[in-house]
């Protein structure tokens, strides 16, 4: 005869063993780390680099190991998986350094470029240049200093926001948002962000953190799309490991968050009234740190993607949780639309005329029919084998989709001495005149190695980046009314003087 | 021996326990093996770390059952669980007590993870309350909810009458009667 406890040890280790056995293969874990690192990478890079891009990985279907393209309607590539030219490069002149603003990225207002600096220690957030060489700051929007500043261009107007680390109106960690309908010469308040956790309905896992991925604007409402970090429910985790000291009759009555990914101010009653009231006396107040929560958040990946809105300048309120991977936000022709990855095991856009009601465009693992859309382009996000990405045709009439495979899981040789990894970047500004698209290579520290160029979408000019751009490094782009700005930091480049390269778009034929 | 030396030798040692623990947690063989994965390759990047922690395959499986969450809570997936005994009543060598593992498909996620690690991974309440990292107490009253439960609807079980069982299914070698509550 056995008690419970030993029929669980028994039966558990039959049904264990039961498990077929998977092969240890001891690369797997360091593709793993090193394809997160490379998404870190694009994370940032799209927050802090002023991509006007957004992305659609889809689950690719990659039909078999060794094939690099599964679908390529536009791009081609050398049997050493070189992409070749099939449209004219660009040509690129470097112009010199710029002065030290801290500049970090550029976007092309309608008017003139637009450089967001590294905000907090530089003077200003925000300059405005015809040539992309001489900076002049034009007027911070937010109204203190800001890091991490950003901006982009969307449905005819600028917005830019920034994360705060001191104090927005007086409120800790917010995010505040700005618009200018006059190519940045004067801003009016796009809303704010304000980092809070759920109080009235306590899940398991709530928001504990938030930054903004992208935003744009419709009309008066500007939509943020907000990457989430849910941890612990506090509620739950106070209770569970005893963090406070409560009787059964005990209710917590809120919780406030002190700074961000930091502590919780938990107000809580020990001996609530029947009337749900409670007295002076059993009112208690206690601060509690996340990790006192979570334990070690170290391993705590738990995100959620999802869309707030802010109409007329208002206060942000969340309308819609992303069932899927989102990977960017967009105006285009009046709606919003967001790509995502990851829904229902294929890529999808969502749509939305006001921002609160979405509809699923599409699902499905064919190539997505966009026909008559002008501003959505999206970039690549690393998916498990391979990156879609979306070109516009000319006119941004029409788009089509190229389909490339990336490193990790099925690594490519491109050119000697790297594996793709890539693409990183398809930089892209107003929607109609072109895509910059830099690859990656490396394994642990990834760069750029080959940028490509199209005024189309189909036809694409392809060139190394040490050689263009005089060594290794990064870079940011913006397409403007005849030419196309690099702000390229090379390699060692700390003091954060990109050296600015300009290339003349090429007549179309 | 190098940090890398280490951590292979760490990884092809404890990678399929870790796996097998989270697919009895998670009720889904394919999920557990990437997810152990996953959380080997963070163990990898904090590696100089990791290896001294008192039990560095707690901290992965925790790890691992985060990423899987995470992943089955993007997904929306935690309804279409797989069983992970569901094409044979029997293993090899014995056949499965299908009411036991229905009883435990039932359990909440955070109970069944404490019976998996106490009861097949053997582990202390003190190395599962570090695994979990959550305090010794809380291991104990999941444990002790999940006990109670299991009692309960095995109780039910094998209290009813043979022709509302399901199948013929053999219980364990055992009879259970001494197990009830």
């Amino acid at each position: 005869m056995i008690d419970l406890e030993q029929r669980l040890g028994i039966e558990l280790g039959v049904i264990a063993d039961g498990i077929s056995e998977r092969s240890a293969d001891v690369d797997r874990p360091r593709r793993l780390a090193r394809r997160r690192r490379r998404n870190r990478r694009i994370g940032w890079s799209v927050i802090m680099a002023l991509l006007t891009v957004v992305g659609v990985g889809a689950v690719v279907r990659l039909a078999t190991a060794d094939s690099r393209v599964e679908s390529v309607d536009e791009i081609r590539f050398d049997e050493q998986g070189v992409p070749v030219d099939t449209g004219p490069e660009l040509a690129w002149r470097a112009l010199g350094e710029t002065d030290d603003l801290g500049l970090r990225g550029i976007v092309w207002s309608g008017e003139y470029f637009v450089g967001t600096a590294n905000g907090g220690e530089a003077d200003h957030s925000l300059y405005r240049s015809a040539d992309g060489l001489t900076w002049e700051p034009i007027e911070d929007p937010l109204v203190t200093s800001m890091n991490a500043v950003t901006v982009r261009y969307s449905d005819g107007r600028l917005l830019t926001w920034g994360f705060a680390g001191g104090i927005v109106d007086d409120v800790p960690g917010a995010t505040a948002l700005a618009i200018s309908d006059d190519h940045g010469a004067t801003w009016r308040s796009g809303g704010e962000l304000i980092p809070q956790v759920a109080q009235d309905d306590p899940t398991d896992l709530v928001d504990v953190g938030h930054q903004v991925m992208d935003v744009a604007v419709v009309g008066d409402t500007v939509a943020a799309l907000i990457f989430g970090t849910v941890g612990p429910d506090p509620y739950l985790a106070l209770l569970d490991q005893g963090l406070i000291d409560v009787a059964d009759k005990a209710r917590i009555d809120g919780f406030r968050r002190n700074e961000v990914g930091g502590s919780f101010e938990v107000t809580y009653c020990v001996e609530s009234g029947s009337d749900g009231g409670c007295s002076p006396e059993d009112r208690r107040q206690t601060v509690v740190t996340i990790p006192e929560l979570a334990g070690s958040i170290s391993g705590l990946e738990l995100e959620s993607t999802t869309v707030a809105l802010s109409v007329d300048g208002g206060a942000f309120e969340t309308v819609f949780a992303v069932d899927g991977l989102a990977t960017g936000l967009v105006s285009s022709n009046g709606r919003f639309v967001l790509p995502a990855s990851a829904v229902d095991g294929g890529a999808g856009v969502f749509t939305s005329e006001d921002g609160v009601a979405w509809e699923l465009e599409t699902e499905t693992d064919e190539l997505l029919d966009l026909d008559g859309w002008d501003s959505v382009l999206a970039s690549p996000v690393v998916a498990d084998v391979g990156t879609d990405y979306w070109a516009s045709t000319s006119g941004g009439q029409t788009w089509s989709v190229s389909r490339l495979p990336i490193g990790g899981v099925h690594e490519s040789p491109i050119g000697p001495g790297g594996h793709l990894v890539g693409p990183d970047t398809v930089i892209r500004d107003r929607g109609v005149i072109g895509d910059v698209v830099s690859w990656v290579t490396g394994n642990d520290d990834p760069e750029p190695t080959v940028i490509g160029w199209s005024a189309d979408g189909e036809h694409w000019g392809w060139q190394e980046w040490s050689e263009t751009f005089d060594g290794h490094g990064w870079g940011t782009f913006a397409v403007g009314e005849d030419t196309v700005i690099a702000l390229v930091h090379h390699q060692g480049d700390e003091e954060w003087r990109p050296t600015v390269y300009v290339a003349d778009i090429p007549e179309a034929d | 021996m190098t940090d890398l030396d280490s951590f292979d030798a760490f990884y092809r040692s404890r990678r399929d326990q870790v796996a097998r623990s989270l697919a009895l947690t998670l009720g889904d063989e394919e999920l557990a093996f990437d997810a152990a994965d996953e959380a080997m390759s963070r163990a990898l990047e904090r590696w100089a770390e990791i290896r001294d922690y008192a039990n560095p395959e707690g901290w992965v499986y925790r790890t691992g059952l985060n990423w899987a969450r995470s992943w089955l809570r993007r997904r929306r997936r935690g309804a279409v669980k797989d069983r992970l005994v569901a094409t044979s009543d029997r293993t090899e060598d014995r056949p499965v007590d299908h009411d036991l593992l229905d009883a435990l498909d039932r359990l909440p996620d955070k109970q069944r993870a404490v019976v998996v690690l106490r009861f097949y991974r053997d582990w202390t309440v003190e190395q599962t309350a570090e695994a979990l990292d959550i305090a010794p107490g809380t291991v104990k009253s999941r444990l002790n909810r999940a006990l109670a439960r299991l009692h309960h609807e095995l109780g039910a079980v094998e209290g009813a009458s043979p022709s509302s069982r399901s199948s013929s299914r053999p219980p364990l070698g055992s009879p259970s009667e001494g197990s009830k509550p």
